[in-house]
């Protein structure tokens, strides 16, 4: 149905694709894998109108065509589902879905009813019951990606794009997309999948096409390959095991938490964090994980409960008081929580230690200029000058850059959230063995992680909670991917904390 | 069809009319000031009190619309003032030379052009809304002066005075044509926005400018119709207003007229962030603007008074939507 030929794509100083070939049949999940910066993106908007080819042929049925602008795309029957929601979120759900394209009466006016009407039925085939009248913005991620995919299909879209579509999504929804996408593919609908989470591929995909710097290295069916396959096809090179991890030796207790509780959001949490140790903090999306993690900084404060960190018993009550006190959080909503974009990586990086850089009333330029280099050069952050906005790097390197801020800030306890959420295989990895080598260095880190193999793979130990407490606690040795999701979902397992070494209070 | 039955009923916060519990708070506080302005002053609840007060704000209420629109567009239009100022000596001065038709023509012609001026730059031209306004404003508010020789024009011919100066002046009975024209606008606004493609695409541009590219809107072409409009909309204030002066004045519009349009719009509760909002909130708004004016007025209060608690109220109202979390930033 699609063929995409010879695709290049060229920006100034970059040559983001390199003769790229794709095709997708109707009816067809046809899997788009590749690091950040392969070309992926800019071959999906391509296809969306958003950027021109330089060279190439797309032809659609057979027939040649040329996308000019989103709307042309939107015309040949091309949609694609971003990541961050093309939702305007103040009008409703039937608004947003004939949004461009309203019906209206002999009299100019809008048919709200038909609106209403045809949104709800389409919902409704989607296996999603919602009012098509209420505003988008009081709807859930997934559900508005319901409405994103209502709206294609009401533009009897024929192929569509669909850009990690799970990145924010929990188990129970991602399920839930899945058969919506199953639909779809009944339906005739061809479907580009893009997805980081490997694991997704084998579940959704018929197809799978695998680009690497801005070329096509690989593509065929999804069960030729293994996901070690796949990710050498992705990096080019075999990573010679998929996570860092070497056994370490946990020192003295860096972080005790105590009884800490927060009104309904969590309540009666209690572990503690030794040197050396990583500590995996494992549930599904919307646990309080996240929720316990600004507590423990400071950002939000807690109710009830103490923790002790530096030596000191305390309920944190700002940011401000943890930090110096060594705790460090890389946030999982990086771009807006962790880097100030729209400063340089330098001044990333020594922004939580500017007050010992300041002499007298004055930043101290030279020392100022000497750290980040410093630290640069040990986290290895890729960029042509210590002067470049952070905006312009790639996610992986931008997460280095909140690392090495805290380093800098001479943080023991390092709490990594969702630490390798958006950012490809090779920087993950690279993100990954820093955390060994922090824990080696004798820091305490506490990763909270919702992909399982990241929990398993790099955890000494393992907390599971659940609606917002504390469900179970694994050693390395005795945790599985059942055991944690048992916990996370049903809450069982909860004796084996007690056995754990290094555990809880009674 | 069992769902879109049962969700007949509006949920709160939903658009429809537009209004929400803040609205019903806003009608509270013009009801308490009614209560209070009646206690103290007896004049007033009359009759002619409230016909007056509602031709006094007619040409507010006109940029206020113009205004509205261009936030809910996340924009402003600044150029606003000057708009009524260049509208009033233009059509004072080619009114007098060429006719009553002739002058309303070219009157009401400069608010759509220095709209469109706007509009072009913001749109297709991708330049900020504020520089852009505040550019016209200074070009605007110079060709008025220019054309004026800094004077006001007086002097319209006896045979079209009349007809001129009811637009302005006049009354339908009780209602005074002002009033008139505002409600019918009102009523046009509301309809333009709430059920017509273009209405819907400018919360669209407002509220997600991506989402509307990507769902094959124009949104150039939305935000030259929307400072066009606004143009227009002013340059009808500015005519009405100088139907009531029956002189070209050079600086109609210099005063608190720009900042008195964007505070109806604050205080109805649009938001400055676009996408969200409407025209009966703006009506809201303004209302609340008009009588304080008229009963501080009545009271014999100061003009600097005046200043005073009209601020003061902006304050309030941005506090009360902060606290509702909407409008923080």
């Amino acid at each position: 149905m699609l063929r995409m030929e010879g695709i290049v794509k060229e920006f100034p100083g970059v040559r983001a694709l390199e003769g790229v070939d794709f095709d997708l049949g109707a009816g067809e999940v046809h899997v788009l894998l590749g690091e950040n910066g392969a070309g992926k993106s800019t071959l999906i908007k391509i296809l969306a109108g958003v950027h021109q080819k330089d060279e190439g042929r797309i032809l659609l049925d057979g027939q040649e065509v040329e996308i000019t602008s989103p709307r042309r795309a939107r015309e040949l029957g091309v949609r694609t589902i971003y990541q961050e929601l093309h939702l305007v979120p103040q009008l409703s759900v039937a608004e947003n879905i004939f949004l461009g394209e309203e019906p209206v009466g002999a009299s100019r006016l809008i048919d709200q009813k038909t609106m209403v009407d045809v949104s709800g039925g389409l919902l409704r085939d989607l296996g999603r019951e919602l009012d098509p009248r209420a505003p988008v913005e009081e709807l859930s991620v997934a559900d508005r990606q319901m409405v994103e995919i209502a709206k294609a299909i009401r533009a009897r879209c024929r192929v569509m794009v669909m850009d990690e579509p799970t990145s924010s999504l929990d188990q129970e929804e991602v399920r839930a997309l899945f058969a919506v996408i199953g639909r779809l593919r009944e339906q005739g609908v061809g479907v580009i999948y893009i997805s980081h989470r490997l694991e997704e591929v084998g579940a959704i995909g018929d197809r799978v096409s695998i680009l690497r710097d801005g070329r096509h290295v690989h593509s065929g069916p999804v069960r030729d390959l293994t996901m070690e396959d796949m990710i050498r096809y992705m990096v080019g090179r075999e990573l010679a095991a998929k996570f860092p991890w070497v056994p370490r030796e946990a020192g003295e207790e860096v972080l005790r938490v105590e009884g800490l509780g927060k009104d309904g959001v969590f309540r009666d949490v209690s572990f503690s964090l030794r040197r050396g140790e990583i500590l995996g903090l494992a549930g599904l999306v919307g646990a309080g994980r996240t929720e316990l993690a600004r507590a423990l900084l400071g950002v939000d404060r807690a109710d009830q409960g103490h923790i002790v960190l530096g030596g000191h018993r305390l309920r944190p009550r700002s940011p401000r008081e943890t930090i110096h006190r060594g705790l460090g959080l890389l946030p999982e909503d990086r771009k807006n929580q962790g880097v100030i974009l729209l400063l340089s990586v330098a001044a990333n990086i020594t922004l939580v230690t500017l007050w010992r850089l300041t002499r007298r009333l004055f930043l101290d330029r030279r020392r100022e200029a000497a750290l980040p280099h410093e630290y640069a050069g040990r986290l290895n952050i890729v960029t042509p000058r210590l002067d470049r906005q952070v905006r312009f790097l790639s996610g992986g390197n931008q997460q280095k850059v909140v690392l090495a801020k805290w380093l800098c800030s001479g943080a023991e306890v390092l709490i990594f959230d969702e630490p390798t959420r958006g950012i490809d295989v090779g920087a993950k990895y690279e993100v990954h063995r820093l955390m060994v080598e922090l824990a080696q260095g004798g820091a305490g880190v506490l990763m909270i992680s919702s992909e399982l193999p990241e929990v398993l793979g790099m955890s000494d130990r393992i907390v599971v909670m659940r609606e917002g407490r504390i469900a179970a606690e694994f050693s390395r040795a005795e945790a599985t991917q059942e055991k944690i999701l048992r916990a996370a979902m049903l809450g069982e397992g909860a004796a084996g904390a007690a056995a754990a070494p290094g555990g809880k209070e009674p | 069809m069992t769902t879109v039955e049962a969700s007949s009923d509006r949920l709160p916060g939903q658009r429809g009319w537009g209004l929400a519990w803040s609205d019903t708070a806003l009608l509270a506080v013009l009801l308490g000031m009614c209560v209070v302005y009646t206690v103290f002053s007896p004049h007033f609840l009359q009759v002619n009190n409230f016909a007056n007060i509602l031709r006094q704000a007619s040409p507010l209420f006109f940029l206020a619309m113009g205004q509205t629109l261009c936030l809910l567009a996340a924009g402003i239009d600044l150029s606003q003032g000057s708009v009524v100022s260049l509208t009033s000596v233009i059509t004072v001065g080619v009114m007098m030379q060429y006719g009553l038709v002739a002058g309303t023509a070219a009157g009401l012609l400069v608010g759509p052009l220095v709209g469109l001026v706007n509009g072009l730059l913001i749109g297709p031209g991708r330049l900020s809304p504020i520089i852009v306004t505040i550019g016209t404003l200074f070009v605007a508010a110079g060709a008025a002066l220019q054309y004026s020789g800094g004077e006001p024009i007086a002097g319209i011919p006896e045979d079209v005075l009349p007809y001129f100066a009811w637009v302005g002046q006049g009354s339908a009975g009780p209602v005074p044509v002002p009033a008139i024209f505002m409600l019918i606008g009102l009523a046009l606004l509301h309809l333009f926005l709430q059920r017509t493609r273009l209405g819907r695409h400018i919360y669209a541009v407002g509220g997600h400018p991506e989402a509307a590219l990507t769902s094959g809107i124009r949104v150039s072409w939305v935000l030259v119709c929307v400072y066009t409009l606004s143009g227009f909309l002013s340059g009808i204030g500015g005519y009405i207003l100088t139907a009531r002066a029956i002189s070209g004045e050079p600086l109609l519009g210099g005063g608190d007229l720009l900042l008195q349009s964007l505070g109806s719009v604050v205080i109805g509760g649009t938001s400055l962030f676009g996408g969200r909002g409407g025209v009966l909130k703006t009506f809201l708004g303004m209302l609340v603007i008009s009588l304080m004016v008229n009963g501080l007025n009545l009271l014999g209060m100061s003009t600097f008074i005046q200043q005073v608690v009209i601020g003061g109220i902006i304050l309030a109202s941005v506090a009360a939507t902060a606290l509702r979390g909407v409008q923080r930033r």
